[in-house]
């Protein structure tokens, strides 16, 4: 290969380092939990296992003072970014965007302490080294959605049982047509006997 | 006069533009957190399995809810057991590419009354639903 086909070739290669693609990613954790399920739940009357028959075991779980808390979470994320050329998703928890970010290593303006801080030669030190093994920090989807600009969106499910184990409060946050909603279950209970 | 490895370095510089520029498509898997069936929650028995039955069907919980302050906040009030399963298309074609992940949960919580016997068991089984596809189009429902 002549000297000046490996210099166009190379000048090739640099260049679509810079270069953008078009990108669609779609996230979905968990199914669903539609309306009807959670609007059936009675307010007072239905117990923990009444809500576990409905809609399963819960995501999350913890006792309050007096209180038992379910959270149920789904979350779905579509959408589109230009990201490098260079396919980064085969190298899992290299982001694009953190490649770009790499002169930070160089000069950081950190808020950390100055005796916690590294100074110039640590510094380049370790940046040559993420560099060169691409040693950069593991991110889940779900932060590489952040660093590119997307926030994951979770919809929940709170339902709150007394000491007693019956239901005392539910509210659902959930996003539909285009906006986030955000329903308080109702003691049916009482509204019937209105 | 051509210089033998020019071919090699050649090859691999095209090989490397095709990589970066041309189509290609990754499935990625990844499965952690215990292993659930649904035989191993029909061995749990309402009123009848204590705790330690529990901790020997499905081992060590991976995590623990205990109970409330207004009781002994040292007493385990719940096991949870889940694994989880995430599936990842991506495709690239020149100036496109796209990536769909799926995520579903194995879950079952237990609850233990007073006298550590079970009192409650709820069991997802999803880890099965994740599959690959293309990042676009809504099949939810």
């Amino acid at each position: 290969m002549t000297r000046a086909k490996r210099l166009t070739l190379m000048i090739i290669l640099v260049s679509m380092l810079g270069g953008c693609r078009l990108h669609l990613s779609q996230v979905r954790e968990n199914n669903i939990i539609e309306p009807g399920q959670y609007q059936a739940i009675d307010l007072g009357r239905d117990r923990r296992g009444d809500v576990m028959a409905a809609l399963g075991p819960p995501d999350h779980l913890f006792y309050g003072p007096t209180e038992l808390v379910f959270d149920y979470l789904w979350k779905r994320h579509r959408g589109t970014d230009t990201r490098l050329f260079v396919p980064s998703e085969v190298v899992p928890g290299v982001d694009p965007l953190f490649l770009l970010s790499f002169p930070r290593y160089f000069f950081d303006p950190s808020e950390e302490p100055d005796e916690f801080r590294p100074n110039l030669v640590e510094r380049i030190a370790e940046g040559l080294a993420r560099l060169a093994t691409f040693a950069v920090p593991f991110a889940n989807g779900q932060d590489l959605l952040i660093l590119s600009g997307h926030q994951l969106r979770s919809d929940r499910l709170r339902i709150v049982f007394d000491r007693e184990s019956l239901v005392s409060q539910g509210k659902s946050l959930r996003f539909a047509s285009g906006k986030y909603t955000d329903e308080t279950l109702t003691n049916r209970v009482l509204l019937r006997a209105d | 006069m051509k210089r033998p490895g020019h071919s090699a370095l050649t090859l691999a510089l095209l090989s490397a533009l095709v990589g970066f520029s041309g189509l290609g498509c990754v499935l990625s898997q990844s499965t952690n957190g215990t292993g659930i069936t649904e035989e191993q929650v029909d061995a749990i028995v309402v009123g009848g399995s204590l705790r330690s039955d529990v901790a020997a069907v499905f081992g060590a919980p991976d995590k623990i809810i205990y109970s409330n302050l207004e009781h002994d906040p040292l007493f385990e009030r719940a096991y949870k057991y889940s694994r989880r399963r995430r599936k990842t298309t991506f495709f690239t074609l020149i100036l496109f590419s796209g990536a769909r992940t799926d995520v579903n949960h194995d879950e079952v919580v237990i609850f233990f009354d007073d006298y550590g016997l079970v009192e409650e068991i709820a069991a997802r089984l999803d880890m099965d639903r994740p599959r690959y596809g293309a990042p676009w189009g809504d099949d939810d429902k």
